[in-house]
């Protein structure tokens, strides 16, 4: 798939101005497309215009190498003249060899390639080039014949899949060191391929015929011409960078989404598109649930074998609110509001593959060390990866606690097909005014988004405000008031 | 003594507990055996006390560098690829030499698993990135290296090695300090297999394992296993063992790395390519850049650790 051979774009470009070229293409094909010996060749002509042939190395598969770009032009002249004789006459006989990854073991895609000589080191055959490491296995890369580095087409430290191409062996005698300095330098946009292409076979370019396998007499190897100087437009690049450095180098890289993200994107924007969302904020004076809990921890652990949390004291709070204001509890099915006479809450759980919402189910009916038990026990098998898919259905109510990573504020979106989601977030101590005098209180927000739909403005206040009062003195839950 | 070279299903284990000299014969043995097609050799082999980080691997990061120093444990980097282990008399080694066609990690792991689950009664597993588990306990890690020729598959094997020092020797302060390419660790929790049956020994493990070799690769000659001592080698393995033992492997093989050191508030960034400093970003008053550029790293690695200090 490399049409593009290095010393030649310095001749061809002093060539360009006086006629035009046919140049052989060799399209290589991919081993599962056609059997090996058959190389197919096409012609093309060369412009003259420089933007033009950079389309004509193109052919359906749309990866390029832009292995040209790396190689400095500072080509001998005697080989200019021997191709100017070459070009027009006889086919071509390259001494440049082109060094491939090599299959990877055990259906591996990639791996991470580690340089271990410099361009224009000399190398003897079978020499190692350079190593792959994939999976905890080191593969070798192997001089084929010997001779000199010419160029890397990868990086150190790059993530290559089988059949890259990594470098160019020059194996005639008499090969002149390339100068490295500027060919190192844009090493970085070239042709490594992303492995998340696994679905497009014909994209992998995994042709392993080198040229040494060719011998000069099978025709005109000749690969037309690389565009001679870094293409003007601005090309989407296919470099491989890391999606999760920012290096400033000004390339993109593209990574399939999966099929969680995919879900969850799509049940988002569901929620958006049919409620009337918007939030309402309250804060809660969190001392009295602080004390308590510091009070009774030590009890409830050595009782019930599980610590006391914050959720608890929410979720029963939510749990009382919602049965005082059944509404909230409804939801909209059609043309029609569906009240329920249970409370079920969606309580968000953090498992190793993402978030997760089991349902705690007719919470009205619990106390705090069950609501406890099953929160732990719903931790537990997310864990490990067992929750039952019909415990994450249903829920009449979600809360969700943006806390636990330090938010402040914010605004949740509903899930789905519930009318209202509680948000918590961190506490934090604050200064606040109580009876006339400011105290530090470790104050908490609590958002709640309601859909308006079916929630007026002032249900929704109210509601928020109970679960304030709830939570803040969780006498009054039995004072029903 | 050239018939060491020969091919065939074959049982050697190696006379020798150390690690440099360990890991010379391995790789003399993988490079220049006649390896025939559909065959296997079987290597056993145990180390003094010492860590082994995998080939592009940073040892700073992997291993507390000052404990191994004090302990007099060695430092070893190997060939293949991979994590860091700890080895001693107790973890036992096993490798797996082939043709380049035959290799495959899970058949070998799958052997080992039948194999001491059968044995011993035990319940292991093997996971998906070829590591061998006891329930939620790791007993095995592998790592592998291919040749154009040949290839080997090695493995660890946790008998019934000091865990204590085990978790001691690769715990590292440094890793948070270092961002480079390096491979990086998967840490888990470790078991000796000793722990869940204690009737399993070294000793009993390896004769096991040789019996049942020859049964796993249907071969009737079972007098093809010998102890190996590799000084008899030393001269065709020394090339191998000096580059083990030299500080430019051990060391400058690391792959390029940025060392971020806190000196009063304020953070010192030191990259290291090739195992030399080659740049020094932070606030210039504070430090002497004289005594640090172009200084091989694991050399002024001391002086570092003070400049963190103030």
């Amino acid at each position: 798939m490399s049409h593009i051979v290095s010393l030649r774009s310095a001749s061809l470009r002093a060539l360009r101005s006086s006629s035009t070229i046919v140049a052989a293409s060799k399209c290589t094909t991919s081993p599962h497309r056609s059997c090996q010996p058959l190389r197919k060749f096409s012609y093309s002509i060369l412009s003259t215009s420089p933007d033009q042939n950079s389309t004509i190395g193109n052919n359906k598969n749309k990866k390029r190498t832009h292995s040209a770009r790396t190689i400095s032009i500072d080509s001998v002249p005697d080989s200019v003249y021997r191709f100017n004789r070459r070009i027009h006459t006889s086919p071509v006989f390259f001494d440049s060899v082109d060094v491939r990854a090599p299959p990877f073991p055990e259906s591996v895609k990639e791996g991470t390639i580690r340089l271990l000589k410099k361009v224009g080191d000399k190398v003897s055959v079978d020499e190692a080039i350079a190593e792959i490491e994939t999976d905890k296995a080191n593969l070798s890369i192997n001089a084929p014949e010997a001779g000199t580095i010419e160029a890397y087409l990868v990086a150190d430290s790059d993530n290559v899949t089988s059949g890259v191409h990594v470098a160019k062996l020059n194996t005639s005698a008499d090969a002149k060191p390339v100068s490295e300095s500027k060919t190192d330098a844009p090493i970085g946009k070239v042709e490594t391929k992303s492995g998340q292409s696994i679905e497009k076979p014909s994209a992998d370019p995994a042709a392993h015929i080198s040229l040494n396998e060719l011998s000069p007499s099978a025709g005109a190897i000749r690969d037309t011409s690389a565009p001679q100087k870094p293409i003007a437009h601005p090309i989407k690049t296919y470099a491989k960078i890391d999606p999760h450095n920012v290096t400033g180098t000004r390339l993109e890289t593209r990574v399939k989404m999966s099929r969680m993200r995919l879900k969850i994107s799509e049940r988002l924007k569901e929620a958006q598109n049919t409620c009337a969302m918007l939030t309402t904020f309250n804060e809660i004076d969190m001392s009295n649930a602080v004390e308590f809990r510091k009070k009774y921890a030590d009890q409830f652990l050595k009782r019930h074998n599980i610590k006391l949390g914050f959720m608890s004291a929410f979720v029963k709070a939510s749990a009382c609110a919602l049965t005082d204001s059944p509404i909230v509890n409804a939801v909209i099915d059609g043309n029609e509001i569906v009240y329920r006479d249970y409370v079920d809450i969606s309580v968000a759980v953090a498992s190793p593959k993402g978030l997760v919402v089991p349902v705690i189910r007719n919470v009205e009916k619990m106390n705090y060390a069950d609501i406890e038990r099953a929160i732990n026990e719903y931790g537990e098998q997310a864990k490990k990866g067992t929750l039952p898919i019909e415990d994450m259905d249903g829920g009449t109510f979600t809360i969700s606690n943006g806390g636990v990573f330090g938010s402040l504020f914010g605004t949740p979106i509903i899930n789905l097909p519930q009318s209202a989601i509680l948000g918590m977030h961190g506490i934090f101590d604050r200064p606040v005014a109580i009876n006339g005098k400011m105290e530090i209180r470790p104050m908490m927000y609590v958002a709640l988004t309601y859909d308006h739909r079916i929630i007026d403005g002032r249900d929704a206040v109210l509601f928020l405000r109970k679960i304030k009062q709830y939570v803040e003195d969780s006498r009054t839950m039995f004072l029903d008031i | 003594m050239q018939s060491i070279l020969r091919g065939g299903n074959r049982v050697l284990i190696s006379k020798s507990t150390n690690v440099y000299t360990n890991l010379a014969l391995e790789r003399y043995l993988a490079e220049n055996i006649k390896h025939q097609p559909k065959t296997r050799l079987l290597l056993l082999w145990r180390n003094q006390p010492c860590v082994v980080v995998g080939r592009y691997q940073n040892p700073f990061a992997e291993s507390d560098i000052k404990y191994l120093a004090e302990k007099q444990i060695d430092l070893a980097r190997r060939y293949s690829g991979g994590g860091t282990c700890y080895h001693d008399l107790g973890n036992l080694n096993v490798t797996i030499v082939t043709t380049r066609e035959d290799y495959n990690r899970k058949k070998n792991l799958h052997w080992i698993v039948n194999t001491l689950n059968e044995a011993f009664n035990l319940t292991l597993h093997v996971t998906d990135r070829d590591d061998i588990f006891l329930d939620t306990f790791k007993v095995t890690g592998s790592a592998s290296r291919l040749e154009r020729l040949y290839a080997y598959h090695h493995f660890t094997l946790l008998i019934n090695s000091c865990l204590n020092d085990l978790r001691r020797s690769l715990k590292s302060e440094d890793q948070i300090k270092i961002t480079s390419k390096a491979t990086p660790s998967v840490r888990s929790s470790v078991l000796n297999l000793a722990d869940r049956n204690n009737s399993i020994t070294y000793e009993k493990t390896i004769a096991l394992l040789i019996e049942k070799f020859f049964q796993w690769n249907n071969e009737k000659n079972t007098t093809n296993c010998d102890y190996i001592d590799p000084l008899l080698y030393y001269e065709q393995m020394k090339d191998f063992e000096n580059e083990l033992k030299s500080q430019k492997f051990l060391y400058q093989a690391t792959p390029p790395f940025v060392y971020t050191v806190e000196h009063e508030k304020q953070p010192i960034e030191i990259s290291v390519s090739n195992g030399i400093i080659t740049d020094i970003k932070g606030n210039d008053s504070i430090i002497d850049k004289k005594n640090f550029l172009g200084q091989l790293f694991h050399a002024v690695y001391h002086n570092i650790q003070k400049l963190n200090k103030t």
